[in-house]
């Protein structure tokens, strides 16, 4: 027991020796002995010579407090000579910062003068990091909880490399100038501005808000998206969204990795803080119930050309707008949102200034976000769209097919075209034979030609004629679903619901639904049941008024009665369900679209079943 | 004159020796009755019999993890006393204050993890003492009470864990705190309130923290003191540690009035040789008392005098934490998150490793996992001497007398163990089953 | 807390997870709890996972001048909403 207790004490002494000696010997300290010895032999005076002979390393610290909290700045421990002008060709960490008239500095009689001088703003808070870090790994914020790792310079390790890769570089710097200068195109931040005109752009404005520039709400608030957020989560969720949120609708454009590097150094700026502004001003622009208008209506506007007519003015402002990094129109395709080429031909003037106001009265919905525009604005780019009506000369069915259906349907029918992700409800998945052959054709027929109301289906009767319409279809059945059509066997379902419309009726209507319906269909009828993720196609929204409106009692019945076949849609006579109950059920969903209004009263509201929140605090 | 000037210079010269005579009234021991004295005449020692059984020394009987868990107790008072001097528990300056440790602070660092790690060490050490107790049936009377003020110290343990869990002022510490007291919050009639006083409020903020801080570093601290002063003294109280009664002694006949002659000492030689003529004295017996047979004049064969056997093997135990302590802190650094953002819970969210398996239970069942199973296992546990009376196979361990206590005992651990794994390693996102590989 | 607005209908709906505190996130079908994966309907109701209890709704009113008042003290009735 003696000989394992002096093991032991020794063995603790040896520990403690060693825990000592780390905390006292660190790199800074050789980094600073280093530099003495460079400048040593750089001394033009005995004077200089003699300080520098009896100079030992000292941990070097700036307090700044004019940015937000109090920080201690100690990157001049191991930084030694950033103010030596004689290290500027010096290998790090001893190399002099930059000098730059961008920056601000002056050159006085060769001599240059700092404008941002170390004393006054340190180092982190243009450059980020931790201050107070002693080693390379903590100071330049390598660590994975930091939040602020070295803006262009440090690269955290469970960054995704094909990320990692685009953001290094000085310019992710100007994302912090941009906390002082925060003045809308300040010149020595281009970058941001670049960003910021991208926000508007690529129509980024219309989903999302930013204290001052936007009030988007189908996107979470990016008002302090730079301080939440790291570099490589904005890039890579502009990149591909679903693989951070996978439920979010947030589309994914196509931009270059130069437009990418700028949109992210603008949201990294956005950090709710503008050290340039008064306190005033910051609590005016917070306590404003006043929306702002998208800077890109006035900077649109004032490239507009004078005298034009409003089809004319509408063409350009279609074009600055952010309308076709979602849209195609001519040349742009932002490969998101439906072909409007041959708008005219398939809406008329007032369905599109009501969806150009609220694109959810006409398409309850549709993922497009109410831009705020003015109303002039959407009268001009209404009247340019009507004059589109250059439907590409189609010929055969199977061209019609991929030109006009499958940005949607799918080039194979499936209902997986470009856009179908963004769609809802979902285009129709034409290769289920079961569905294809379970309707008569004239409902087909009558869904191309008059297109689906309250959903993104368009009437495509004035682009087609009836002949093409039956080849398109032909087409659809042969190449596509591999099923022939056949003569159904008509089902006793009533034309007119025989329950007379009732509060009582709606009423055991919404009994029986409640017990029955909401799985798939949702407590709010809105198809959002908690089953209604893992069945395919999607179950109907029975608040989509539009869509209720144009459906008879008889499709009603027979949906509910016999089902859908090639949906999860069941025949609810197999489970008991009487004619009356059907009758009763199909009054409470029309009671639940007769009191939403349809057409909203200004541009900026908007009605309708939106949750809106998550982000708005607890 | 001369014979005053000469006694004051043969004070000062004799000053030092006096003063350390005065100190340490009891001189290094060299005989057997000095090392007798030394026990019962050092305040620090007394609590200590003077003579100690051999078995209760051996390393492979108690693996000495008791010892274990008081000096990682004492480690912890004394790394948690440092820290308290650079921590401040405000929710705006905590966790600033827990990079300053880790950056500015000389030995923060090291203070930090070695605090941290103690107390993850301490949990599972006094966790392991109690299943040394139980499996070597020490738990039997007359030591039931003990047993008891020992399920309140792994109580206290736990607890005073959970509540410096949550000063970092992190994430991780944020939302385990934010489950773990959600979880008591479904004890039936007191929850809710229980909550409420741990938190002070209806969500985990300042206040919550003010609370856990005066909890972790006055009242657990206070507390466990003195149950670790009554666990002590019963422990001398009920005998020593528990081993098996290798000799039955016949009564001892005693006449009613002894008489003790106490032979001549010679004190430690430092200037000369004193002899002391110790006087004689009668003792009379007072009254008989039930409790184990105090043994005069025969000593069990197989003890050891506690000076300086005890000591060395305490010592030994000792900086042999102190050491595994300090290597651990050396290589491996206490985790620190992001710091606390309430919109923002990690996914999954998960409790401290010792609440674990706890949170695994409440997965299946909020009040059953949470609040009634760990309740009847605790009170099983309380109940445990009581139930198992019979004295065999005390000090044994894995003795076969008592073969379905000690499966029943360890089935419990298993399970318990089981689930703290399934917790740690196979749970991921929004609680569903993952490969850790 | 989540604001919930259906016609002309608001309701205020808790987003703290009634199982052990977690903040739920809006989901497609409602909320879900990214902690133990509790499933909530957008009325709050639970639909799967360990939450017992819906999520609360809190008494909304709305003050003089125009502004929306939550009392986070005052939970109601589910499927009460504030007409405005």
């Amino acid at each position: 027991m003696r000989l394992a207790l002096a093991v032991v004490s020794l063995l603790v002494l040896i520990g403690s020796g060693v825990v000592v000696y780390d905390q006292f010997q660190s790199r800074w300290q050789d980094d600073q002995k280093t530099y003495f010895t460079q400048a040593l032999s750089l001394a033009k005076t005995s004077a200089e010579r003699s300080a520098l002979e009896g100079r030992e390393p000292k941990l070097e610290q700036t307090i700044v407090s004019g940015f937000g909290d109090s920080r201690v700045d100690r990157c001049e421990s191991c930084h030694i000579a950033v103010d030596d002008p004689r290290f500027d060709t010096a290998k790090e960490p001893l190399r002099t910062h930059p000098y730059s008239e961008a920056m601000g500095d002056v050159l006085k009689n060769g001599k240059w003068e700092r404008r941002h001088k170390f004393t006054e703003f340190g180092c982190t808070a243009c450059h980020d990091g931790q201050g107070r870090g002693l080693t390379a790994e903590d100071a330049h914020g390598e660590e994975l909880s930091w939040p602020l790792p070295m803006a262009g310079y440090t690269l955290q390790a469970d960054w995704k490399k094909d990320i990692a890769l685009h953001l290094r570089g000085k310019e992710y710097i100007q994302a912090n100038c941009a906390r002082c200068h925060a003045d809308k195109d300040f010149a020595g931040t281009p970058l941001v501005s670049k960003g910021r005109a991208l926000f508007f752009k690529t129509g980024c404005f219309g989903c999302h808000r930013i204290e001052g520039l936007s009030s988007g709400t189908i996107g979470p608030d990016l008002s302090e998206v730079g301080k939440e957020r790291k570099s490589d989560y904005l890039w890579g969720h502009i990149v591909d969204p679903r693989a951070y949120t996978s439920t979010s609708v947030m589309p994914q454009f196509k931009l270059t990795d130069d437009e990418r590097e700028a949109l992210v150094i603008f949201l990294k700026s956005r950090q709710g803080v503008n050290f340039g502004q008064s306190d005033v001003a910051a609590f005016h622009l917070q306590t404003t119930t006043e929306k702002p208008v998208p800077e890109s209506a006035a900077a649109v506007e004032s490239k507009l050309s004078a005298g034009l007519s409003s089809a004319a003015r509408g063409e350009q402002l279609v074009e600055g707008y952010a309308c076709l990094s979602c849209h195609k129109l001519g040349d742009h395709d932002g490969g998101i949102s439906p072909d409007l080429s041959s708008e005219g031909l398939v809406r008329d003037q007032a369905w599109l200034v009501d969806h150009f106001r609220v694109p959810r009265s006409r398409v309850p919905d549709s993922n497009m976000p109410a831009f705020g525009l003015p109303d002039a604005d959407y009268e001009d780019m209404t009247a340019y769209l009507l004059t589109r009506t250059s439907a590409s000369a189609v010929k055969g069915a199977a061209e019609t097919y991929k030109t006009l259906c499958a940005r949607c349907h799918g080039e194979k029918g499936d209902g997986k075209g470009e856009n179908a992700i963004y769609l809802d409800p979902a285009p129709r998945d034409l290769t289920r034979a079961e569905f294809m052959v379970s309707k008569p054709q004239a409902r087909f027929v009558a869904s191309i030609k008059d297109g689906v109301p309250g959903t993104s289906m368009p009437p495509w009767g004035k682009v087609l004629s009836d002949e093409q319409i039956n080849g398109v279809l032909g087409y659809v059945y042969a190449n596509i679903a591999h099923a022939q059509h056949r003569d159904l066997k008509p089902r006793k379902v009533p034309e007119v619901n025989p329950v007379a419309m009732s509060e009582a009726s709606a009423s055991r209507g919404e009994t029986i639904f409640l017990q029955r319906c909401t799985g798939c269909h949702g407590r709010k009828a809105d198809g959002r049941g908690p089953n209604s993720l893992d069945i395919s196609p999607r179950p109907r929204n029975l608040r989509n008024g539009a869509f209720l409106q144009n459906t008879t009692d008889h499709r009603l019945f027979e949906s509910i009665s016999y089902g859908v076949e090639g949906t999860a849609m069941p025949s609810w006579i197999d489970y008991g369900l009487s004619q009356n109950d059907v009758g009763d059920i199909v009054n409470y969903i029309r009671s639940l679209n007769q009191t939403r209004a349809t057409r909203p009263e200004t541009s900026g509201g908007a009605n309708g079943n939106t949750v809106s929140g998550g982000n708005s605090g607890r | 004159m001369s014979n005053e000037k000469s006694s004051i210079v043969k004070d000062l010269v004799n000053l030092p020796a006096n003063v350390v005579r005065s100190v340490f009234r009891n001189p290094l021991p060299s005989s057997d009755r000095g090392r007798a004295a030394t026990s019962f005449t050092n305040f620090f020692l007394h609590i200590q019999p003077v003579r100690v059984s051999r078995q209760a020394l051996r390393p492979t009987y108690t693996m000495g993890l008791g010892l274990i868990s008081f000096f990682l107790f004492v480690i912890l008072t004394v790394t948690g006393i440092l820290l308290m001097f650079y921590y401040v528990p405000s929710t705006t300056q905590a966790y600033d204050r827990m990079l300053d440790l880790r950056s500015s602070v000389a030995f923060g660092i090291i203070l930090r993890n070695m605090h941290r790690w103690a107390a993850h060490a301490m949990v599972a050490v006094v966790f392991l003492h109690m299943c040394r107790v139980f499996l070597t049936g020490s738990y039997k009377p007359p030591r039931e009470f003990n047993w008891l003020v020992g399920v309140a110290l792994f109580i206290l343990t736990l607890f005073s864990s959970f509540t410096g869990y949550l000063l970092p002022w992190d994430q991780l510490a944020f939302w385990a705190i934010t489950v773990g007291t959600s979880i008591a919050g479904y004890a039936p009639l007191v929850g809710h309130a229980l909550r409420f006083m741990l938190l002070g409020d209806a969500t985990v903020g300042q206040e919550a923290l003010l609370r856990f801080y005066v909890l972790h570093v006055v009242v657990l601290p206070v507390v466990l003191t003195l149950f670790v002063a009554i666990h002590f003294w019963r422990i001398r109280k009920d005998g020593g540690l528990a081993r098996p009664e290798s000799v039955i002694q016949a009564p001892a006949k005693v006449p009613v009035s002894v008489e003790i002659a106490e032979q001549p000492v010679s004190a430690m030689p430092m200037g000369g040789t004193v002899v002391v003529a110790a006087p004689t004295r009668r003792f009379t017996i007072q009254g008989l008392v039930r409790g184990p047979l105090v043994k005069v004049g025969k000593l069990e064969e197989d003890t050891v005098f506690s000076w300086p056997n005890l000591l060395i093997a305490e010592l030994f135990v000792l900086l042999l934490t102190v050491a595994g302590v300090m290597a651990v802190s050396y290589f491996f650094n206490a985790p620190l998150e992001q710091p606390v953002n309430v919109m923002h819970p990690p996914n999954p969210a998960k409790a401290p490793w010792y609440f674990l398996g706890l949170q695994e239970q409440v997965s299946y069942s909020a009040f059953w996992g949470g609040v009634g199973v760990p309740a009847i296992e605790l009170l099983l546990l309380m109940l445990v001497p009581y139930i198992d009376r019979s004295k065999v196979g005390v000090g044994r361990w894995f003795a076969r007398e008592r073969v379905w206590a000690n499966v029943l005992f360890l089935t419990f651990v298993i399970i318990n163990v089981i689930l703290i794994i399934i917790g740690t390693f196979f749970r991921g996102a929004n609680w569903q089953f993952v490969s850790p590989f | 807390m989540c604001i919930v607005r259906d016609g002309d209908k608001l309701a205020a709906i808790s987003t703290t997870c009634t199982h052990l505190g977690c903040i739920v996130a809006p989901s497609a079908t409602g909320f879900a709890c990214p902690c133990h994966g509790s499933q909530f309907d957008v009325d709050g109701n639970v639909t799967s996972g360990p939450a017992p209890k819906p999520l609360a709704w809190y008494q909304v009113s709305i003050t003089p001048n125009g502004e929306l008042e939550i009392d986070k003290d005052n939970e109601i009735q589910i499927g009460t909403y504030l007409s405005v």
